[in-house]
This record gives C-alpha cells, structure tokens and sequence, in this order.
C-alpha cells in the first residue's frame, strides 16, 4: 500500500470535519477558562488561595471526548449510514483501509487541536497568574486525554463499521468501549462486598486499575482521582487504543456497503449489546443476592420474600430494555420477537455474577500471611469514599513520600500480618459499619501480592496509629520525612507579595537545614496521625506553604513559623508590620476605645492573637446579655490585652513578638471589607503573661482527636 | 476488458443478481435494460466495486475490482442518485476528484463547464436535479477513467442536455477507447446510444447482443400471393411469428436478409414487402422466442 493516509481524501475529511472540530476547540478552551476561573479564586477571608491543578481539567476534558468524538466520528462516517453516499465512497480508488485510516487521522488531528487549544490556555494562565506549573504532570494529563481521545474514536469507529444506523452504531460503541470495564469492576466490586473490604480502584492490579484503559475509567474513579503519571496504564491505554483501531480497521474491511440503512451486521455483537442493555436492571436482584449468600444467618429481620416485588421489577424493567434496544435498532416487531431467546443470557450473567464473585472472594480472604512472610508493605491513605486531597493538588509531602516508600520495619509486618488474619476472621459487623482507609499492600517473597484492608472502624484507628509509629519509626523514611521536601517549589504566605513569599521561603529553608528531626517536626504541627498536616493562616501562626513539584506529583506542604526560624520569622514580621501596621494600629485604638464607649457598631469584625480568635460581634452580645455595663466590664481580659498591645511598640523579633491580626465584615453580606492584617507587637513581660493565659484557655478540638488517636 | 464470472450478490433474503456471467469489451458503448429491481445498479455497483460479489468474479483485464485503487482508478462510476460532497461546489468536488483520480484533467473539466454552462462556484444543494446530473458527467468525464458507468444515465436531462451527453460519450469511445456501461429500464432511450444491449431480468442477463447485429438478423416481411397459401408455403423460413390477414401474411424472420428476399420472391408473390423492426419488436420477439413476455420482462417499458 502507497499510501496509508491519503493527503486528498485526509484534507476532505478535515474540512468536512471542520464545524464540529472548531466548536470541540473552543469547548475545551473554555471549559478551561471556566474551571480555571473558579478555582483561582482567591479567598480573602481565609486567606488561602485554591491550588489550580491541571488534572482537575481531566474529567471534564474526558466527558467532553464522550460527546464531541461519537458526534465527529458519527459526522465523518455518516455516509455509512446512507445507500447512494456510501456508493460514492465506495467508488473511490481507495482502498478501505486508506478511507478507514484516513478518516481515523482527521478526526485525531482535530482532537488533537481540541487538547492543543488545552495546552495553550493551560499555559498561558499559568504563565499569567505566575502559578507553580509542574509541566511533566501536565504533558501526562494531555497525553492521557489523548489517548483516550485513541481509544474513544476507535471504540465509535468500530460501532460504525459495524452498523448501518447511528442508533444501533452509538450503542455498540457504547457497548465495545464500556462492556468490559463495566463486567470488570462489577465483578471486582462485588469481590469486595463477598469479602469485607475496601480497596481504592488504584491499588487494584493491572485490569482491575481503572488507569489502565482510560477512556473506559469509570467516571468515580476520576473524581476520586487516578495517577496520570502511570506509565505502564498509559502504555496499556494505548495499546489497547491501537488494538481496538485495529479492529476498526478490521470491520471496516469487512463491511459491506450494502450496510447502510440496515441496523446491523453481526448479530452477535447486536445479541450483546441487547444484553449489556438489559443486564445493569438485574444487578439489583445480584446485589440482594450477594448480601444473602454472605450474611443470610444475620439478614432474619429482613427475610427473602420481601425483596420479591423489588426483584420482579428489576426483571420486568431488564426485559423492557432489552427489547427496547432491538425495537429502536432494528424498528421491526419481528426482531423483537426472535430476539427473545437471548434473553436468557441476561439471566445467565446475572448468576454468574451472584455465585462467581462470593468463590473469588472466599479464596481471597482465607489467605493468611504471616509476619515472617511479608517482605515490605506500604501504606496508602487512599479511601474509596473520600475524595483524596491529591485531585485538588493538596497532596502533604508526607502522603507524597508515603506513596513511593515500601516499608520494611518488623512492628509494621507483624500489623500487616494481623490484618491479614483479622480479614479472613471475617467480622459480619463490618459491613454494616463502614469501610476502612488504612491499606496495606504486601509482597511475600516477590510472587504473591496480597491487599489487606484494615476493616472495621476501631481496627482502623487503633492499627493505623499503631502503623503510623511504626512508619515513623523507621528511620530512612523519617529521614525523608523531615528532610526539606525536594522537587521545585513555589512558596505562598497569606499577607505577602509572591517575591517577599520567596525571600522569606529561602530564609525559611536556611533556618530549617539547622534544625534536629524533633525541632522539624514541631514546625509540621500535629503528627499524631501521619496524614493531618495543618495549614498555618497568617492571622494565627505565622506560616508558610511550599506547592511542590516533584516528577509529574505536586503535593503542598504547610510549616509554622516561629522562633526555630528566626530569620523567616523576623523577615516575615518585617514584611507584615511594614504592610499593615498603620491600619491595625488604628482599628485596635478603635477597638479598644469601643470596649470603653461602646456605640452603634460599624463591622462585625474578628481579631486574632496569636493562635486564638474572638469575634467582636460575641462580646458585644456578652456585654448586652449579661450584667456588665460595657464590653471591657464584660471582657476584662481581652480589654487589658488590647489596650497593652495598642499602646505597645511593633516588633519583628521572633522571640519576642506576639502577633496580633483583624479583619473587618460589612454589615450587610458578610463578606470581607479588609483583608485580614497581621503584626507583631513588642510587648513586656506582664502582657505577655496575660496572653498566654487567655490562649492557654482555648479548648481544642484538636486535642480531643489527638487522644483518641493514641488510644 | 469487463468480466463477470458466475457472480452472485444477495442483500438478506433477496437474489439480487443469480449466477450472472458477461463480458463488456473496450471501447463500445455497453447498454443494460431491465425493469426495476432486475440487478441492473447492482452490477454497476459490483463493477464499481462499491460491492463485493458472495461469489463469482468481477474482474477488469483479469484484476478483481474490489477494494483494488489501481483498477478502481480506471472506474468512474455515475450512480442513478446522486452524490456530491456536503456543502460543496463543483470547484470542491474537483479537487477531490483530482486527488484520487490520477487521470484528473483540469483541462477537460473547465472545458467541459463552458459546454454545459455551469457555475463550478455555486453550491451544489442549489442546482436543479438536471444541473446536479450534469455536474457528475463533467466530474466523471474529466476523470478520463478507461470505464465510465453511468446509472440511469439520462434520467433529469433535457433534449438537448441528453444529446450533448451523448456526443461526450462517443468522444470518449472513438477517441480515447473508454468503455462506457449505461443502464437504463427504457430500450428507447439506448437504442440509438449503445453498440451491444444486454437484457437483465430477474439477476441474470437473459439476452446479450450488438445491437446493429440485432436490428438486421430480424426483420418484417409483408407477403401476399395469387393463390391461397397458408404457413407451410414458408418451409425453410425462420419465422418467429406468422400473422395471416385475408390474402396477406405478415412474419417476423430472422435471417440473412438478403438470401431471404431471395427464397421469397422466388415463390413469386403479388406483393412482397420488407419492414424495419424497432429495437423494441426485435426485443418483444425474441424475448418470446426464449420463452419471456416481453411485456414481463421490461414492465415500466410497456406502461
């Protein structure tokens, strides 16, 4: 064959493409613009800035391609669909194979202009707004995208060739780019209803991972997150685009012309798709089933029978669907009617699906491992019903680290071991009770790879403090813990300039390199529970957060800042006092001489003192409630700490500063008039006694939890 | 050459074409008649390639046509309903016709609008249904393909549009050998047009010949004699039919015209006359001989 791609024929089928390629274009550019818009805001009253991640366009890009490709490659291939177009198409001196990867081309290039139009707001925004931009995470989103963008056109181009209507065409495609992710993760699903547990989708191995075969991912999975930096599912996701174009290419030889205005040519797929139509109504009876077969001794409240209309329906409705597909498709009652016997298979998936799962299951969880067995494990705080922080590009450098790390500590393998046990020591209980997000992945020996859950909920935390000490423990992973987190960074301090940010980031970074493991620690906060790194606001705790980039991760890292570093401390007061101090010196003598003279009331206004906040609204209804006849008779304490800092001079030394922040609302909305103001005040000894004091009151909940975890 | 070899094409349940066995040489104008739905687009459409024969054989100087560019590219296929590119002009189907079809004379084409007057510019979705034919024979003769086929070819064309249609494609015959396969259910309409006509029924050719062969081989004859005669007076005659009105007989004979007159006048008639047959009775009569009423055969011919 000369030419696989024939230029004449591709530059016909690209303009013919024209309309619906521009208008995919401008649908992602602005999708892009519309995402980007709502996630940069900056929020003024909490003084954060949401951390736009490219991934967040993956979604929304991929539903998109769900679309605009069935539309396009439907608009390319219409003339499939009607007698005297597919005559002239046929008549032209190419070969199938030419029209077919002709046709193939000019569609991808148009989509692959649609990503571009993609890459190139993505880039110019992050170049505008001077957002950390982690260019190789970003190149795999796109790359993602378009391979699945592959995927999709050769799963549309497989329903065209082998239909001679759109309507039975889409469903097929349908079919052959859903079926068998859909059988997959059902059957998997149900695996772990049998079992007890609960695995994220990406931990599962190669076709159960919803990253291999991306097109096909179920759309939960997006939302909950995958790694678009898999190599080996993009790969996969590739040779399985390629594999399915292929077999395009495949039916498209094979069809005959004579196809157009006929439904279809392969009965068998045309008996599957009406399967595939009908099969998810009986999921309900598999479900019920399923909860029978594993805890029948405990379901006697609700006994069998009760279910009995619930399973009629679902028969009802999965018969209707079935033979609706073959009505619309076929538009011949006789079809229908002959289509009938097929029905059965419907049936017969739906017990294959009811008894093949519970074996699975039963064989998965009677393996125990002992301790002596586990060569590493590693730890994933990934749940299957919370939406990891990752997808909003929250990721804390220690989940970053957690990811890549595999332990091999003996406190942690005897845990492991016991989960193991504790999951073929099958607790009925659990179901009822929710799911764990504690997982451990073991290797024994390097051939056998075993996913334990951590069930039941007590289990859960208990384990995985336990687990966490025993992370934390070894000493090459606290190593990396508290080292400096590597990759590139952006630094982002609420109050500051970007440029100030960076200056006081490398200060921040000098001062941390001299400090022990316990110091660092005591600057991430509470690391009680591994995975809760608190974000410091500038109002309460001077602080810094570092957006990190490291291969295609990002990940976010907040640190306090105080007098272990002093040089990030007092630059940082500096910058701050420099800033703000006008404004709040005047709003505190305001303050204050409102204490004292209490009239109308402007703003509803908060103030922070160190770590504590108090709302001014609240002491005036105090003082209204109560016998006092003024705020400061109401509020004696916070009277004299106001009046001492309104009298006391600014200061930038770490040691001595205590930071004092307001922030004023309207009346009206609620909504910030002032951003929040922070400074630092030099104050005596007496003072500082006092604010001590009136911090030392607060009661955390903090605390609460942190008991609770070291039970 | 064009050859069919045992070529059967089913759509579902229905024969379209049985068995059908037929060579169309180069350089002649090759007519298909047949009533509706007896095969005729669907040979064109086999020899197109457009479709693949269940079995037999169509082949072009011996290569298959099927899914073959370089015979294809030697085909310029015209179907009854036309085709033309979304949204597009002549100018437009030019280029891809240029693209795929090596032979692609943008000489011709320009040649060929002035003669038909056309506006290459104009969207083709605003031409009447006899503009749109004319667009597609300018497309396919400038193609300069070896076979042109042409389904319904005159169907929408004025008088004049057919007879200039007509002239273009004994062009293309006696200058440049081209092939051309006309289909059309009038015997009228390809009487004055084709060297060899085949008759399709049913999905087979049923009868094949060249028509100057067939407008000679039979022919009226108009007899009367001094004396009573009846049908046994005309031993030695081929007479597909005899009609006898008082003294005169009329036969249709198939024959050597000439050696014919001969025996006849050599029975010394009173009157003795020979008649030219239209295209339509030669068919009508040989139809009968094969055993086919004509009437049958080419029904929309009739009404």
């Amino acid at each position: 064959m000369k030419q696989l791609i024939h230029p004449g024929f591709f530059r016909e089928m690209f303009r013919q493409l024209r309309a619906k390629g521009l208008v995919a274009t401008l649908l992602l550019a602005g999708l892009n613009l519309i995402f980007f818009s709502a996630f940069i805001t900056r929020d003024p009253v909490d003084m954060t800035i949401s951390h736009y991640d490219a991934r967040l366009m993956a979604l929304p890009m991929l539903l998109l391609l769900y679309i605009m490709v069935p539309i396009m490659v439907f608009g390319a291939y219409r003339w499939l669909n009607k007698r005297f177009e597919s005559d002239f198409y046929h008549a032209i001196p190419l070969t199938r194979t030419q029209i077919y990867a002709t046709t193939s081309a000019a569609i991808l290039c148009w989509l692959l202009i649609a990503l571009g139009s993609y890459a190139v707001v993505q880039t110019i925004l992050y170049t505008v707004f001077g957002l950390p931009f982690n260019y190789l995470l970003y190149l795999c989103v796109f790359l993602n995208m378009l391979i699945a963008a592959v995927e999709i056109v050769a799963a549309f181009s497989i329903g065209a060739a082998l239909t001679g209507r759109r309507f039975a065409g889409f469903f097929q495609s349908v079919t052959v780019l859903f079926l068998p992710r859909m059988l997959l993760t059902t059957f998997w699903i149900l695996v772990e209803i049998d079992a007890g547990f609960s695995v994220p989708f990406s931990r599962l191995p190669f076709f159960l991972n919803p990253e291999f075969n991306i097109a096909a991912t179920p759309i939960h999975s997006l939302i909950w997150g995958i790694n678009y930096a898999n190599i080996p599912a993009m790969l996969y996701s590739l040779v399985y685009g390629a594999g399915l174009l292929a077999l395009g290419c495949v039916a498209f030889n094979r069809r005959k012309s004579e196809l157009a205005e006929i439904p279809y040519a392969s009965k068998v797929l045309q008996t599957v798709t009406r399967v595939m139509f009908g099969m998810p109504q009986l999921f309900a009876i598999t479900i019920i089933m399923h909860v029978y077969l594993r805890f029948g001794e405990d379901m006697e409240f609700m006994p069998m029978y009760a279910f009995t209309p619930l399973c009629v329906t679902s028969v009802l409705f999965s018969f209707i669907f079935y033979c609706l597909y073959e009505l619309i498709s076929s538009r011949k009652m006789k079809k229908v009617v002959k289509s009938m016997p097929a029905f059965g298979f419907c049936i017969l998936l739906a017990l294959f699906f009811i008894f093949v799962p519970n074996w699975v299951s039963s064989l998965h969880s009677q393996q125990v491992i002992d301790a002596e067995n586990v060569r590493y494990y590693e730890i994933s705080n990934e749940s299957t019903l919370v939406m990891p922080n990752r997808i909003l590009g929250s990721d804390t450098y220690p989940d970053y680290l957690l990811k890549h790390y595999r332990f091999t500590n003996e406190a942690g393998r005897k845990l492991v071991a016991n989960a193991s046990k504790e999951s073929a020591e099958y607790d009925t209980d659990y179901f009822f009770d929710g799911l764990s997000s504690d997982i451990a992945i073991v290797k024994d020996g390097g051939l056998f790879k075993k996913t334990v859950a951590l069930r039941d909920r007590s289990y859960v935390v208990r384990a995985g403090t336990q687990l966490t000490r025993a992370c934390l423990n070894e000493k090459a992973f606290s190593d990396m813990l508290y080292a400096y987190p590597k990759g590139h960074i952006t630094y982002y301090a609420n109050g500051l300039t970007p440029a100030e940010a960076r200056e006081v980031g490398r200060l921040f970074r000098a001062d941390f390199e001299k400090l022990t493991n316990e110091q660092r620690k005591s600057l991430i906060g509470s690391s009680n529970s591994l995975f809760n790194v608190e974000q410091y606001s500038g109002t309460l705790n001077l602080g810094i957060t570092l957006y990190g980039s490291y291969g295609t991760e990002n990940y976010t890292m907040h640190y306090r800042i105080n007098e272990l570093t002093p040089n990030a401390a007092k630059a940082m007061l500096g910058y701050l006092n420099a800033r703000n101090a006008k404004e709040v010196q005047k709003q505190l003598k305001a303050l204050v001489e409102w204490m004292e003279h209490p009239s109308e009331m402007p703003y509803f206004s908060d103030f922070s003192i160190g770590s504590r906040t108090l709302s001014v609204y609240n002491i005036l209804s105090d003082s209204k409630t109560g016998s006092a006849a003024t705020p400061r008779d109401a509020h004696p304490q916070e009277y004299a700490i106001l009046k001492a800092l309104s009298e006391a001079p600014l200061s930038d030394d770490p040691d001595r500063a205590v930071t004092f922040a307001y922030c004023e609302y309207s009346f009206d909305s609620l909504t910030t008039k002032y951003d929040r103001t922070c400074i630092g005040f030099a104050v005596d000894d007496e003072t500082r006694a006092l604010i001590e004091t009136w911090i030392g009151e607060k009661s955390s909940d903090y605390d609460v939890i942190s008991s609770f975890y070291d039970l | 050459m064009i050859t069919a070899t045992n070529v059967t094409k089913r759509f579902e349940d229905t024969i379209a074409l049985q068995s059908l066995n037929c060579s169309i040489p180069e350089g002649c104008v090759y007519g298909l008649v047949g009533s509706n739905g007896s095969g005729k687009s669907t040979l064109l459409r086999l020899i197109s390639g457009v479709y693949r024969p269940e079995t037999g054989r169509i082949t072009i100087d011996d290569s298959e046509v099927f899914d073959n560019p370089e015979v294809k590219k030697r085909i310029v296929f015209v179907p009854d309903e036309l085709y033309f590119l979304p949204h597009a002009s002549l100018r437009r189907m030019e280029q891809l016709y240029a693209s795929v079809f090596e032979r692609f004379s943008h000489e011709r084409f320009e040649q060929l609008l002035q003669e038909f007057s056309l506006n290459p510019n104009k969207m083709l979705t605003t031409f009447s249904k006899g503009m749109r034919r004319q667009a597609a024979t300018i497309l396919a003769l400038s193609c300069n393909a070896d076979f042109i086929l042409f389904d319904e070819t005159f169907d929408g064309l004025d008088p004049v549009m057919r007879n200039l249609v007509k002239n273009l494609l004994y062009g293309e015959v006696l200058e440049r050998r081209a092939t051309a396969v006309i289909t059309s259910h009038s015997l009228r309409e390809l009487e004055d047009t084709c060297d060899q006509l085949a008759l399709l029924h049913k999905g087979g050719i049923i009868f094949e010949s060249d028509v100057e062969h067939l407008k000679t081989s039979l022919f009226k004859v108009q007899i009367a004699f001094g004396e009573e005669y009846d049908r046994s007076r005309f031993e030695g005659i081929d007479a597909l039919s005899y009609e006898k009105q008082g003294s005169v007989a009329t036969m249709i004979v198939r024959g050597d015209r000439a050696e014919t007159e001969a025996k006849l006048r050599a029975m010394g008639p009173v009157l003795f006359e020979i008649l030219p047959l239209s295209l339509e009775e030669v068919f009508v009569y040989e139809m009968g001989q094969r055993g086919y009423e004509f009437s049958e055969v080419l029904k929309q011919e009739v009404k």
